[in-house]
């Protein structure tokens, strides 16, 4: 390959000046003049049936457009499972869903009106733990799940429970070959339900115009895919459905699929075409809207004397919540990648998607990676020290190389990148084998872990996207797709690759910060770090286009054959004689020559790109190709616990990912940064608190913390390997999520070094961990 | 939604006392850093706001001959952070200031606001307790003065009667090399409510020690002086930690548990004490 000139440069990200300015447009920044404001009102019930809703008052108060209740809407959304109301018809399914909305001429009387709505409801048995769900006496969340329509082989929804999806994984004979091992262990974990927090919350805008059309402007990850649920569910045809996504405030994950749309529209149908703007409220971005799963697992792992794993099995029961959204996806990724980046030969994976009387669960950053490698990943600590082997030296062991399969038979091979060298990296980086530094005080204690992490996109086997490349008046390239750029950085490497293969200087490459989809071309959703791999293939292909037109257009000014051409600095040029170069400028409409003839026209590259190879899983064994490509990494830290509060710092964490290529240091290392740090929320502070009606506890930043800037790791070292991946633009990989995931499982198991005490439950808050070295340190009744 | 209510922001005192005392149902505005909170809740729907930062001399922040300070209720956290004399003379005040939620939170949440507000979490309430501090007082029937130590009478309630405007908070002159400081516990190193903190000020010359401590109790708690004079730094500590569990009463919230906060409470005083009394923290 050529030298790259402008990928690979840490070029600063393009929106920076514009978000610290507040330039930068927002869902809610962009209200149309006459602009209603809606407010809903959510059910204080877990499980109840609706009895009745008054709305009289409610519709008296002055500026109120109009009141909407479940009665009043018969649809059924869901992205894979059509489960679920726009508002709760008939019964609420947990504490905060929405169960009527309120459009008013100001946000004040939709409150009010609010207020004064009146809804007896009639209490129904609940029910809060999926372990607890699944049990044949559980009182079932949707007792018409058989009814409902779902995604046909790839989803499992069991009627008459309240399993909404069973992934299963069947490699081999691993009862056999754990019966036949040396070592045998079974671990159980658990992780709690938490929040994106995205900076921005979910906010929509709906204006539904005659002849049965709506434009809607959203904070979302995914405006084609909004657009097409939109249509399906309102039997709508797509060309009738416009959406505008502007600059997002933060998603990971919680802003893909549908969310507030909907919403908006029926309300702005009811108000006779008003425009109609519905934005969360903090509290409400807690209790109504999806969440992380809850995951409750259980791990039996063998393993030879010589240590050699020889099987894995493994129980995964997700805590759906009240609707299956992207959770049963969650349930089928995470299990497919559920024994973590290891060469198994025997492996059997059940994973149960359960329905409980609690807020949904949805994609967030890591789609379940970091929940089941919360327990795989403590669980190979537990068996290296079974075997009284080094947590690294049994995990190189054992680690994914060339010549194994992946639990799904995928051969791993020279392209997949390289797990290992990722370990050892990061382990290399904290001094592993060296005893931990003294400790600051002595009542603190250090210690070390290490935890891989490895995650491909969750998509399915047709996902596509294309891009628009066109060339400007003055020579410079407008770049248009419709991923979303809502804080990960990818415009700013997508306008480098443009600027790459046009060959132009950076500066001469924009791209359209506003997605729409009567504008800016297909793309699936925003989702799965997959976005700078799709996307940069297709803006590739894209600008191949281009350069075919510009050189088509040379030739005929030239009198040249196009073959002959290069395209470099902006100029058009026979690669024998430089100086007869044409500027793109004097191409980009068009060549004029000096008569006046005219030939060519303007310049627009179109360039799209779907991904290959990919099967759908056997519904039995789960085996097939479900992966466009696997990032993996590792991480590895060292903490001091002071052991009489229980707090965690976190000294150094070194993170290495196989990133195949860095398209832009600047940016990856942020992603990391910022990973390792969302990961330390989930690691060390964060999850739902109920009690016990189903009643969410901490639903606002004096209750429910994430990490702040005083909360960083002392040091962060983030380490960025290039293997590259055979047909990921310029050999990268999406390193999007995988900071995240592992973060939990490393810091668990240094917990583990530093006190000697196991872990199994997230988040190892001050609290947990204290309780636990009590415990240890209680005198023990002697044991015979 | 902040309801409907009216708004007065009167410029003197009397004024301020008589639009707070003839309105049923008033509520005062300083940092509104604590009100603006209930009334978006709708746990409390004031029907007056009376807004007392223009009021003169609420914004004083005042050192007198002898050292004593007098902080207006209408003074920021910040302000009181940026002034040296209060870090100079009162340390451990300016660290719990300093812990107190952020520093956008601190431009506008006032010092006397944090001890109206009556949180048994207030982060100054232990702080101003060991300096032996009191609240200046301004209401129908005269002004009058109330100890801290006696300012509390439960969660989120004060001993201010009805209609009376706390207008200050007064720090008598320290003793000689007095010596202070404050400890917190929280969930993280961000900023967060205290699920534990502990307030200590010693007066080398007597070796009287003072310890107070906040979110153990329905209110901050005042413990009864200790005398130091001839004991070492561990058993000080050990004699404090066990007075003050006696005197803690905690409850499990979505917090902390009762459980962790007697398990942190004492190590906050021994650590408080090592501070003050040097030698290292047990």
């Amino acid at each position: 390959m050529a030298e790259l000139r402008v990928v690979g440069q840490p070029v600063p990200r393009e929106d920076a000046v514009d978000k610290v300015t507040g330039a930068a447009r927002y869902t809610t920044d962009l209200a149309l003049p006459g602009t209603l404001r809606a407010a809903i009102l959510t059910s204080p019930h877990a499980s109840a049936r609706i009895v009745r809703i008054d709305t009289s008052a409610a519709l008296a108060v002055p500026g109120v457009r109009a009141v909407l209740t479940g009665a009043d809407l018969d649809i059924r959304l869901g992205l894979y499972l059509r489960d679920k109301r726009i508002l709760a018809r008939d019964v609420v399914r947990y504490q905060g869903e929405a169960v009527a909305a309120v459009a008013a001429d100001t946000l004040d009387a939709a409150r009010e009106a609010c207020h004064l709505l009146r809804v007896e409801y009639q209490e129904l048995p609940a029910v809060f733990d999926p372990r607890d769900a699944r049990k044949p006496e559980a009182p079932l969340v949707h007792p018409d799940l058989a009814t409902y329509d779902h995604m046909r082989g790839v989803f499992f929804p069991k009627a008459g429970t309240n399993i909404a999806h069973h992934q299963k994984v069947r490699k081999g004979d691993s009862a056999a070959a754990l019966a036949a091992s040396d070592v045998c262990l079974e671990v159980s974990f658990d992780n709690p339900p938490v929040q994106h927090v995205p900076m921005e919350t979910h906010a929509a805008i709906a204006h539904a115009l005659p002849g049965g059309r709506v434009e809607v402007w959203t904070s979302s990850q995914s405006p084609y895919t909004v657009r097409h649920l939109l249509a399906l569910a309102f039997g709508m045809p797509h060309a009738a459905i416009r959406v505008h996504v502007p600059h997002v405030g933060g998603g990971f994950g919680g802003k893909a699929g549908l969310g507030l749309e909907p919403l908006a529209y029926v309300l702005s149908r009811a108000c006779g075409g008003r425009p109609v703007e519905i934005a969360m409220t903090r509290e409400e971005e807690f209790n109504t809207t999806p969440s992380r799963q809850g995951l409750y697992s259980t791990i039996r792992l063998g393993a030879t004397r010589d240590g050699r794993l020889t099987a894995l099995e493994a129980e995964y029961v997700w805590d759906a919540g009240a609707y299956a959204d992207y959770g049963v996806n969650v349930g089928r990724a995470a299990a497919y990648s559920g024994a973590g980046p290891y060469a198994l030969d025997h492996c059997s994976i059940d994973s149960y998607v359960v329905y409980t009387n609690k807020v949904y669960g949805t994609a967030y950053r890591g789609f379940g990676h970091l929940e089941v490698l919360w327990g795989v990943e403590r669980a190979m600590d537990r068996m290296a020290r079974a075997l009284g082997l080094d947590p690294v030296e049994f995990r190189r062991r054992n680690l994914l190389r060339e010549g194994a399969t992946t639990i799904t038979g995928e051969p791993f091979t020279n392209g997949h990148g390289k797990p290992i060298e990722c370990l050892e990296a990061a382990a290399e980086a904290i001094g592993w084998g060296r005893r931990p530094s003294a400790p600051s005080a002595p009542h603190k204690v250090r210690g070390k872990g290490v935890a891989m992490l490895h995650k491909a996109p969750a998509m399915p086997t047709y996902t596509s996207c294309a891009a628009i490349v066109k060339l400007d008046e003055d020579g410079a390239a407008d770049v248009l797709v419709s991923g979303v750029d809502y804080g990960q950085g990818t415009y700013t490497v997508l306008r480098q690759v443009a600027a790459e293969e046009l060959g132009l200087p950076i500066d001469k490459v924009h791209i359209t910060w506003e997605c729409d989809t009567a504008m800016t071309p297909y793309d699936w959703q925003t989702v799965a770090s997959r976005f700078a791999y799709m996307g940069g293939n297709a803006v590739i292909e894209a600008c191949a286009d281009c350069l075919c037109q510009l050189r088509a257009v040379a030739a005929g000014a030239l009198g040249v054959p196009a073959d002959g051409l290069v395209c470099r600095d902006g100029k058009v040029f026979p690669r024998q004689d430089p100086a007869r170069g044409i500027a793109y400028k004097d191409l980009a409409l068009g060549y004029t020559f000096p008569n006046g003839n005219s030939i060519g026209g303007p310049v627009i590259g179109h360039g799209r790109y779907i991904a290959t190879g990919l099967t759908n899983l056997d519904p039995e064994t789960g085996q097939g190709r479900p992966a466009q490509f696997w990032t993996y990494g590792a991480h590895a830290v060292e903490i001091e616990v002071d052991t009489e509060t229980g707090e965690i710092e976190v000294l150094r964490i070194a993170t290495a990912l196989d990133a195949g290529k860095v398209l832009n240091p600047l940016l990856c290392r942020g992603q990391v940064v910022g990973g390792i740090v969302q990961g330390l929320g989930s690691a060390v502070l964060e999850g739902f608190r109920f009690d016990d009606k189903g009643r969410l506890l901490n639903p606002n930043f004096v209750d429910y913390k994430i990490p702040t800037a005083k909360d960083l790791p002392r040091e962060i070292v983030p380490i960025l390997l290039e293997n590259p991946q055979p047909g990921g633009p310029y050999g990268a990989r999406g390193v999007a999520e995988h900071p995240m995931i592992s973060v939990p499982s490393a810091i668990g198991n240094a917990l583990r070094d530093a006190l000697g005490i196991e872990f199994e439950s997230l988040p190892l808050s001050s609290e947990r961990v204290l309780e636990k070295i009590l415990v240890a340190r209680a005198p023990r009744p002697d044991t015979p | 939604m902040l309801g409907r209510f009216d708004y007065e922001r009167p410029t003197n005192l009397a004024e301020a006392v008589r639009l707070f005392a003839e309105t049923p149902s008033a509520a005062i505005l300083a940092g509104g850093t604590d009100l603006l909170v209930e009334l978006r809740s709708g746990r409390h729907a004031p029907r007056l706001l009376v807004d007392v930062k223009r009021v003169d001399g609420l914004r004083r922040l005042d050192v007198g001959p002898r050292g004593d300070l007098t902080i207006g209720a209408a003074v920021s956290l910040n302000e009181l952070l940026e002034h040296a004399a209060t870090r100079w003379s009162f340390p451990g005040l300016a660290q719990a200031a300093a812990s107190i939620a952020t520093y956008q939170l601190r431009n506008r949440a006032t010092v006397t606001g944090n001890l109206c507000n009556a949180s048994p979490a207030a982060d100054l309430a232990p702080a101003l307790l060991v300096l032996g501090a009191a609240v200046g007082v301004a209401g129908p029937r005269g002004a009058r003065v109330i100890p801290v130590a006696e300012f509390f009478a439960g969660v989120k309630r004060t001993t201010l009667r009805r209609g009376e405007i706390a207008t200050e908070v007064r720090i008598p002159a320290p003793e000689p090399e007095l010596r202070s400081a404050f400890l917190k516990q929280q969930r993280l190193r961000g900023h967060d409510l205290a699920v534990a903190n502990v307030a200590g000020a010693l007066a080398p010359s007597t070796g009287t020690l003072r310890l107070a401590f906040g979110s153990c109790a329905p209110t901050p708690i005042l413990l009864a002086p200790i005398e130091t004079k001839g004991m070492s730094a561990v058993a000080v500590g050990a004699a404090a930690a066990a007075a003050t569990l006696a005197a803690a009463s905690p409850i499990s919230d979505v917090r902390a548990s009762a459980e962790y906060r007697r398990a942190v409470l004492p190590v906050l005083v021994r650590r408080v004490v090592a501070e003050l009394l040097g030698g290292g923290a047990t």
